[in-house]
């Protein structure tokens, strides 16, 4: 397919986005383009509001959208002229208002007139929370909640905005449909981007354009309590992005950008809350693709909007509404999984990876989608794709000696107050650099580290059968002579599990990857980027 | 040749209850696995097995036993 000499670009995304002041945005963008709303048309056509058209019989709908597209394709100029594009929005998929379902009201047979003009498809993302924001807003969909009393209201809303993730799941569907019809790539994008990364990825020539997605450890950093150094991570991770983005022929997709997983938690993380913590915050907030909210939309507690006063309930009533959180919270767990993949996919030059064990631990994510990235490129014949992985030898010297410490925890029969000793001893470990480095590098001596973690245990500690009961041989001998092998064995297990490869190594390749001092990153890693990751 | 992912399952732990039930009840059963420790996620234990994940003891331990029964059988 030459992208080169086409110029058109369907934006689509569901109520809520605000496609056009999103795509007013692009007007800094080096190129001139005509913007034509197919929902516009709609409204011009049937001479009455959109949101009434939501709640027509899907066959007039349907019917509206192929006259307001007909109309619109006499706006498109006769000749393909370069750095001239024509961006048609339209929703992919309507939430019928009478019927409370997901519709589709494009006309694929008129849609694939335009094959031969059509560059990509772009499905324009928020976060559930915002897009809720702004479909409470005085005359959009949702405004009937402020009738209700507050814990109806906070009830809807629970539902509500389970329904705009299964909208936002349609509206990437169907768009992924049209793409494939059309034959064209389809990006799906955060509004909070900066315009400028969605202008480069249209214009910017394919064979010239890099398209990567960022991959960072998220959950852990969120862990406050534990690492308070939070505004650290979030300082340099800005830099980063930044960097990279120094390029004008490079896209990166920043995760971050829809950020839901934050609803709130009681103090001993049993029960949910209708509360939101703060969200990530993110660089270039001011070239963001999306408007600004509105403060009085901005101050709405998308989960709790006629604030219902949830510390007063009933212990039934908190109960039921931690329920319906759990449930909302699964789907927005299952909705991160699927969003990442696609941002993955769509990222053909592959995935950086920063700093994975920045917070001295595994992260589950990072590893899935590095290893969908490997799959995609070894399994899936994506050859050109890379996993560049920068990371300095401290992080990982740490992320060891937590896991030494989090394998006695498990594997041994302690109580809390021994656990008290055996944290005090690792938070003194990690803040000994030559220990670290020891750790990293695999140069400790286990019977020494064995020596110093026992004199943190009680006395007569022992290793979980369970443990122990797969490594081969029997314990014979006396009662005491038992107990020293069966911990000599437990000791053998963890320092096996420790001595393990670096698990994300596996996913790089050797020239894709930085490993050096925490000293030095910044500096190594600005290097990086301009020399390996975008090649200046 | 297209496949499909078929390795060596991940636990990822911390030092909770139900962490320390799901390690040793791995270690226990003799099921290859490679065990992530700590991971400060927001749901653990988690066990990726391909791409398919379980979270939490239950789903864990439903996992393990049809895995067993499934070995049991032969």
């Amino acid at each position: 397919m030459n992208n080169e000499h086409r110029d058109i670009v369907i934006f689509t995304g569901q109520s809520g986005i605000k496609h056009e002041k999103c795509i007013d945005k692009l007007a800094n963008a080096r190129f001139d383009f005509k913007l034509v709303s197919i929902d516009k048309t709609i409204s011009e056509i049937s001479s009455e509001k959109f949101i009434d058209v939501l709640g027509m019989p899907p066959r007039i709908q349907e019917s509206l959208w192929t006259k307001a597209f007909e109309q619109a394709k006499k706006a498109l100029p006769q000749k393909v002229e370069t750095a001239k594009y024509t961006f048609f929005t339209s929703h992919a998929c309507y939430y019928h208002q009478g019927k409370t379902e997901f519709i589709c009201p494009v006309n694929l047979s008129e849609l694939i007139q335009l094959k031969d003009r059509t560059k990509m498809i772009i499905v324009l993302l928020d976060d559930a929370y915002d897009i809720y924001r702004r479909l409470l807003d005085t005359g959009q969909m949702y405004d009937y909640i402020w009738g209700l009393n507050p814990l109806e209201a906070l009830r809807h809303s629970i539902t509500n905005l389970s329904n705009i993730l299964t909208w936002r799941e349609s509206e990437i569907a169907f768009s992924r449909k049209i793409a494939q019809l059309l034959n064209v790539p389809m990006y799906t994008i955060s509004v909070k981007h900066p315009a400028f990364v969605i202008a480069r990825l249209i214009s910017v020539p394919p064979d010239v354009l890099k398209i990567l997605y960022l991959s960072h450890p998220i959950s852990s950093i969120r862990k406050r309590g534990v690492y308070p150094r939070l505004p650290e991570f979030y300082t340099e991770l800005s830099y980063f992005i930044r960097d990279i983005l120094k390029s004008d022929n490079t896209v990166l997709f920043v995760p971050d950008t829809i950020d839901e997983l934050r609803i709130g938690e009681d103090n001993d993380g049993a029960e949910y809350i209708p509360e939101l913590s703060n969200g990530w915050p993110l660089p270039f907030s001011d070239q963001w693709l999306c408007e600004t909210l509105p403060q009085k939309l901005q101050r709405i507690n998308p989960l709790n909007p006629r604030d219902f006063n949830f510390s007063a309930a009933t212990d039934d009533t908190k109960s039921a509404i931690s329920s319906t959180l759990r449930m909302l919270t699964t789907r927005i767990i299952d909705q991160i999984n699927s969003r990442d993949r696609t941002l993955v996919e769509q990222s053909k030059d592959g995935v950086v990876v920063f700093r994975p064990y920045w917070a001295a631990s595994v992260p589950s994510g990072v590893e899935q989608e590095m290893m969908y990235n490997f799959d995609l490129r070894e399994l899936y014949g994506e050859t050109e794709r890379k996993t560049y992985m920068l990371t300095t030898y401290e992080d990982l010297g740490k992320c060891r000696i937590n896991q030494l410490f989090t394998l006695v925890e498990d594997g041994a029969n302690i109580e809390d107050k021994d656990r008290v000793n055996l944290q005090e001893l690792c938070q003194k470990w990690l803040a000994e650099h030559k220990t670290v480095l020891e750790f990293y590098n695999n140069t400790y001596n286990p019977a020494k580290v064995r020596k110093e973690i026992e004199s943190a245990l009680p006395p007569d500690y022992e290793f979980s059968g369970n443990l122990v009961s797969s490594i081969k041989g029997a314990l014979a001998g006396g009662k005491m002579l038992q107990k020293a092998k069966q911990r000599d064995k437990g000791w053998g297990e963890i320092f096996k599990q420790l001595r393990g490869e670096d698990p994300l190594s596996r996913y790089t390749t050797g020239d894709c990857t930085l490993l050096c001092n925490r000293a030095k990153f910044e500096e190594e890693a600005k290097n990086f980027i301009e020399k390996v990751v975008i090649g200046v | 040749m297209v496949t499909v992912r078929k390795d060596t399952p991940k636990l990822f732990f911390n030092t909770g209850s139900e962490d320390k039930e799901a390690y040793l009840l791995i270690k226990g059963s003799g099921m290859p696995c490679e065990f992530r420790a700590p991971s400060l996620e927001k749901f653990t234990p988690l066990l990726l097995v391909g791409y398919k994940r379980y979270i939490g003891i239950n789903e864990i331990k439903a996992f393990i036993s049809v895995l067993l029964e499934e070995r049991d059988k032969g």
